[in-house]
Parts: structure tokens; sequence; C-alpha cells
């Protein structure tokens, strides 16, 4: 019996794999994934949440918070795609002109 | 839960001030497509007088049906009112020295304007927010336009680098922030924060909280979480950082003040411990690392981590004590770190005139003072009121920081606080000693670093090559160099009179915005 | 049971009859003009043979920030539609438009705004890199 707590403990692992994914890896492009795996990681826990306890907010919540995902993609993608222009890569290790 | 919707006339006068300068932004959006070569200025700056006008308007006007038809989603109390009233201010004074910064206006200048306005909407939404939902919107709607302003110079590497830097680890704080949102209503059942203020203490709702409290931290820029600071505020253009460094700081701390009296300051969570060390880390970290900087946009950012940590240390006496005089405290010293931060980084703007070439303060601007006395002065003025030496507004703030601080037992931390200011003026006199005692140095054409580095792109679809690979250094048009003193002017008079106003009662004597920012306290429920 | 088999047959040959109709209207309306490069394997513009992991041409990336925006914000229409009845018949129906009204305008500003700016062209990028 799949219940709300093996829900929130799945949403906890992506959600946690997703922040690993931002802190470690270096392609823009991977990073931006994981920054869209945790808000669906997020995501997750408002459905289950929902579906528990019979409010129907959470469902609402989820629509806010995927167009707010949706217009955060948008922008980082074209911060990748600006910085590209300059860079001709997105390896985010690389960004190092500032600083002493 | 169901909602009956109920609307009240009342909605509007509390939505009116966030329409107009969200109207304002869509009309200059709209409006640069079919007019050319108008100063976007003005209609920016009529919009946010009038959002001013507007907000103060609801001076005495409780507006408990429009909280009641918006369900406690939005509050109208004198702590909105006060915060909404700063941002504007800060905002509209960084669109004025903004406009005295070349890069921004000669090019897409109406744009610049459009996403000031539209974070601002999103700060005065934040603020106002009593909805965890709500705060999360306006945390977005605040963030995504200011990430886009970091890298507003897209010709530079920098500003692009900064952009990038801010957009990930901004987007990292949302997601942990909202996570927090998503655990909390799980737990409390409710995301408003009354309600959460009045749930049984779970390990579910703990555990959300001290997610929420960790994306505030992110967006206030207190360590352990500030490593985006320095990067952030050196790549982006000055006028934005000085956005950045006031606006954005007054609407995260204004939240996060909010959430922590009325929701999350319950016994059963350790959150007095945390915020002390929370507090004296963000201090010693923030300090310790100014002292070293040679960029002049480095120390300031530094100095806003440390100042960070000064507030931290008003919000540790109102999770000591319970007693709210904390909280005045910070928004009293918010105000008086907007006039300070702002004025300091407008005169850097006008000093670093080659923008981004000139900002290496003990080489660039060694007797500098003999050249700009009136800028050397103001400078000089910003720096000690940065440090929290009288007669500045800087040292009743510090001053009403500490003794709430005190009166709430924390004399340890108190003392902590004062040896970093101390380690604080040391920096702030390196400036001033650069400017005055150096001798002055011949003129130099600094080389500019993202000219050598950027590239164009010429693959299949490269956009506009010739666009990247001549990037001019954006220069100070001399010809609008009077707003940006006009900004410094006010912001002297600001600091000045805020250091000054109190002191002429009694010490402890309220001046009117002392009092104004215990009224807003107050009103907080 | 046999009866609804019989549907599926005839939705069958409902559907394999348009795409064999299409075909012969196509061919029959349709210019000829042979050309090598119609023979590839269409790959939205790409090369199909060789490595995958070349540089796409970014213009892929903004068509896709642009389409991101629009197909998502429509998503709230969802819930207003979901409702839209019962506020109908509250006799909110006005303000229930009114607010719709709003929401769609506001994204009609960001499509002016891009289609202005030439960011809806493909070839906007290609015509003024080559000068």
């Amino acid at each position: 019996m799949v219940g709300l707590h093996e829900y929130l403990i799945l949403s906890g692992v992506l959600f946690v794999i997703g922040a690993v994914g931002v802190l470690t890896r270096s392609n823009g492009l991977i990073l931006f994934m994981s920054l869209e795996l945790m808000l669906n990681a997020v995501n997750l826990t408002f459905v289950a949440l929902a579906r528990y306890t019979g409010q129907l907010e959470g469902h609402v919540f989820v629509f806010l918070v995927t167009a707010v995902a949706a217009a955060e993609a948008a922008i980082g993608l074209a911060i990748f795609v600006s910085l590209f222009r300059l860079h001709r890569s997105i390896n985010v290790d690389q960004m190092n002109a500032m600083g002493d | 839960m169901s909602y009956q919707f109920a609307w009240h006339p009342q909605v509007w006068t509390l939505l009116a001030p966030m329409m107009v300068t969200c109207g304002a932004a869509l009309f200059i959006l709209m409006a640069e497509l079919f007019v050319k070569n108008v100063a976007w200025k003005w209609p920016a700056l009529f919009g946010l007088a009038a959002a001013t006008a507007l907000v103060l308007a609801r001076w005495n006007t409780p507006l408990a049906q429009a909280e009641e038809a918006l369900w406690g989603a939005l509050r109208a109390d004198r702590f909105t009112l006060f915060l909404q009233v700063a941002i504007l201010l800060a905002a509209a004074l960084s669109i004025l020295s903004a406009h005295s910064y070349g890069a921004l206006s000669s090019t897409r200048r109406g744009e610049f304007y459009v996403l000031v306005l539209l974070a601002t909407t999103g700060m005065m939404v934040l603020v106002s927010a009593g909805d965890l939902i709500t705060m999360f919107l306006g945390l977005e709607l605040l963030s995504f336009p200011t990430y886009v302003l970091c890298g507003f110079l897209r010709r530079q590497i920098k500003s692009n680098e900064s952009a990038l830097k801010y957009f990930v680890l901004g987007s990292f704080a949302s997601s942990i922030f909202l996570y927090g949102v998503a655990l909390v209503w799980g737990a409390a059942g409710s995301t408003r924060l009354v309600d959460i203020g009045a749930a049984a203490p779970t390990p579910l709702l703990l555990l959300g909280t001290l997610l929420l409290v960790i994306g505030f931290l992110f967006k206030v820029g207190a360590a352990p979480f500030h490593m985006w600071v320095p990067d952030v505020y050196e790549g982006a253009p000055t006028p934005v950082t000085m956005f950045m460094a006031t606006a954005v700081k007054l609407a995260a701390f204004g939240a996060f003040t909010r959430a922590l009296i009325v929701a999350f300051l319950r016994d059963s969570l350790p959150l007095e411990g945390i915020l002390w060390w929370l507090a004296c880390v963000t201090m010693i970290v923030g300090n310790l690392s100014a002292l070293t900087q040679v960029n002049i946009k480095r120390l300031l950012a530094f100095s806003s981590v440390a100042h960070a940590g000064y507030m931290l240390l008003g919000l540790t006496a109102v999770a000591a004590s319970g007693s709210t005089d904390g909280a005045a405290a910070v928004l009293y010293y918010l105000l008086a770190y907007t006039f300070m931060n702002i004025g300091a980084f407008t005169v850097v703007m006008l000093l670093g005139r080659r923008a981004e070439g000139g900002l290496l303060f003990e080489r660039d601007w060694s007797g500098i003072a003999r050249k700009h006395p009136i800028l050397g002065l103001a400078m000089a003025l910003f720096m000690i009121a940065l440090g929290g030496l009288p007669p500045t507004a800087g040292f009743f703030g510090k001053y009403s920081l500490f003794r709430t601080a005190i009166d709430a037992g924390l004399v340890s931390l108190v003392v902590i606080a004062v040896l970093n200011t101390l380690v604080s003026v040391y920096y702030y006199l390196r400036v001033i000693v650069a400017m005055y005692m150096r001798p002055e140095r011949e003129p130099s054409v600094p080389v500019l670093e993202s000219a050598g580095r950027a590239h164009a792109f010429d693959g299949p679809g490269a956009m506009a090559a010739e666009e990247i690979a001549s990037a001019p250094p954006p220069r100070l048009s001399e010809r609008g160099a009077w707003a940006a003193r006009v900004v410094v002017l006010i912001c002297v008079i600001a600091t000045l009179w805020l250091g000054m106003g109190p002191s002429r009662g009694a010490v402890p004597g309220m001046s009117r915005i002392m009092q104004w920012a215990e009224d807003a306290v107050a009103s907080l429920r | 049971m046999l009866f609804n088999l019989a549907n599926i047959l005839v939705f069958l040959g409902l559907a394999l009859g348009f795409v064999a109709a299409i075909l012969v209207v196509g061919r029959l309306v349709r210019p000829r003009i042979p050309e090598l490069n119609k023979e590839v394997v269409y790959e939205c513009g790409e090369k199909p043979v060789g490595n995958a992991w070349i540089q796409f041409n970014f213009r892929f990336y903004l068509v896709a920030i642009i389409f991101v925006i629009f197909d998502v914000e429509v998503a709230f229409m969802f819930p207003v539609a979901a409702v839209f009845r019962d506020w109908v018949a509250r006799g909110d129906g006005m303000l229930a438009l009114a607010e719709v009204l709003i929401f769609v305008l506001i994204l009609f500003v960001g499509l002016i705004y891009i289609w202005s700016k030439g960011d809806l062209k493909w070839f906007k990028a290609v015509a003024k890199g080559e000068s």
C-alpha cells in the first residue's frame, strides 16, 4: 500500500537529488534541470498532501508553481544564451571573471 | 477549507499601489515600441510617486474588510505601509541615479525601468503578504526582474556572470523556500501566517519552518548563505547593485520579520539559538572578509553582509525577549541603511568614471577628494555612517539595535557586535584615507577586461555579432550627472537627519520615524 | 462486444481513408520541384547524419523560451474554467470574465513586445549576422 509517507519520502529524495545536482554539477543545463527537479519534487509534495488531506488548495499551488517554474526556465535559458555568446560555453566552473 | 468569494470595494484601496507600479511597467513596455527617444524615467518616477501617494492615502484607514475579502493573503497594516513607502523610495532613488549611468541610458533604456517597476511590485507584494504562497509569489516577482537587471549589460562578461550566479543561487533558495511552504502547509493545514502561528508543533512543521528560514537567509544574504553576494554585487551594473542592496534587502528582511513575529516564534523551535549563531557568524564573516577587499563594490557587498548580521541581532532580540522593540529597531536600521547605501553606491558610480574599470579604490581613488571635494566629503560621510559613528543615521540605528539586544539580555552577542563595528570602522576609514591622504595619481586608462575576453559568436545564426565584439566602456554621461548628484544630496540629508533627529530630545527619545517603526511593528498580528 | 470491435474498425477505416485522401490530394495539388535537400530525413532543419553532440542553433532556445512562457501561463485558465459556471450562477460572471480578460491582456502585451522586437522571425538573426 502506497500511502502519504511514501510520497513524502520520494519527493524528499527527489528534492535532495536536485539540490545535490545544483551544488555539484558544472554544466549549466544539467544544473538547470536539477533546479527544475527540485521544484517538481515540491509539486509532488503538494499533490500528495492535497490528496491526503482532501484540500483543493494544494492543486492550485501546483498550478502556481508550474507557472513560476516556466518563467524561471525562460529567464534561465535567456541568461545562458546571453552568456554563451560571450563565453562560448555554459560551464559554470569557468565563470571566474570576478574576485581578486 | 472552502472560501466564499466576497469582493469588497476596499480591496481596490489595498491593491491600487501594486496595480499602479505594474501598470506603469506595462505602459512603458508598450509605449516604448511606438515612441522612441523618450526619457522613460519620468513615467517610471511618476508611477512610483503615484503608488507612494496611494500607499500613504490609507494611513488612517483600516482595511479589515479588504483583508477579509482576500482571505488574509495581503495585509494592510502599518508594517506594510512603512516598508512599502521605504521600498518605493529606494526604487525611485535607484532610478534617478541610474539616469546618470551612461550604459543604461543609451540603449534599451525603457526595459530597465520596466524591470525595476516589476521588481518593486513584487517587493510590495512580499512585504504585505500574510500568506506563504503570496509571499512566494512576491519573492519570485521580485527575483525574476532582478536576475535580468544583473545581466543588463549584455556585452559585459561580468554582468552576465553576475546574472547567472544570482539566478542559480536565487532559484535554489526559492526552491528551498517553496519546499518549506509545502511542508508547513501539510503540517498546519493552511498557508496563512496566523494559522501557522497557532498550529500544533509537529516535526514536519519544524522542518518546514527551518527550510523557510534558510530561504529567507539566502535572500537577505546572511552567512553561511552569503557566497553569492560579493560576485553578484560586483558584476551587476552599479545602479542595479544599489537597488539590490537596499530595496531587495528591505523587502526580504520585512517579510522575514513578519513571518518570524506572526508565525515562527514558538517555544517548540530553538529559533533563538539559531538566530544567535547566525547573527554572530554573519557579522564576523562579513567584516573579516571586507577587510581584505580592494574593489569598492566588493567591499560594500561584504559590508552589506555584515549589516545583515546587525539586523539579525535585532531579530535575535525579538526571539529572546518576546518584545517587538528589536523589530522596530531593525526597521529603523533598514531605513537608515537604505539611505547610506544608495548614497555610497551613487558616489561609487560617479567616481568610478569608467564604470566598471576604476573601482579599485586604493589605486584609482588615490587623492580623488582634491579633484572632487564635494563627492569626497559625501563618500566620507557615508563611510562614517556605515561604520556607525555619530552624528549619523548609522550611529543611532546601531545604538537602538544594540540597546534592544541588551534589554533582551544578549550581552555577549552585543559585545561581539561592538567589536565587529570597530573592525568595520577600519576598512571604512581605508576608503577615506585613500581619498584624502594619498597623493593624486596620474590618470591612466584602465584596461577593460571584458572587452578583451568577449568574442563574437560566428556560428550559424550568430546574433548581432558586431554588437558583442566592440563593447565600449560604459561611460558616465556628464549631461545626466545632475540626477546622481540630487540622489547624493538627498541621501546626505537623510543620513544626517536620521542621525541627528532623535538626539535633539533625550537620547532614547523617539523621532517621529522611530515612532512610526514602532507603530508598524505593533500592528503585526 | 462485437459491436465495439466494429466501432474500432470503422474508426480505423476512417483514419486510413483520411490519410490516403490527404496524400492523394497533396500529390495532385503541389508543384514538383525535386531537390537533393528534400530527400533528407526531416530533423527540424538540422543535419540528420553525424555526431548528435553538435551545437544546436540557438534560435531553438529562444523559440523554446517563448513557447514555454505562453504555453504554461495558459494553465491558469483551467482553474477558472472549472469554477466559471458557479460564478455565473452567482451573478459574478462579468467579474470573472473581466479577470480572465485582464490576464489575457497582460499575456498579449508580452506577445506584442516579442513580436515587435522581431523574435518571432526565424531569419532575423541570420540576416543581421551576415552583414
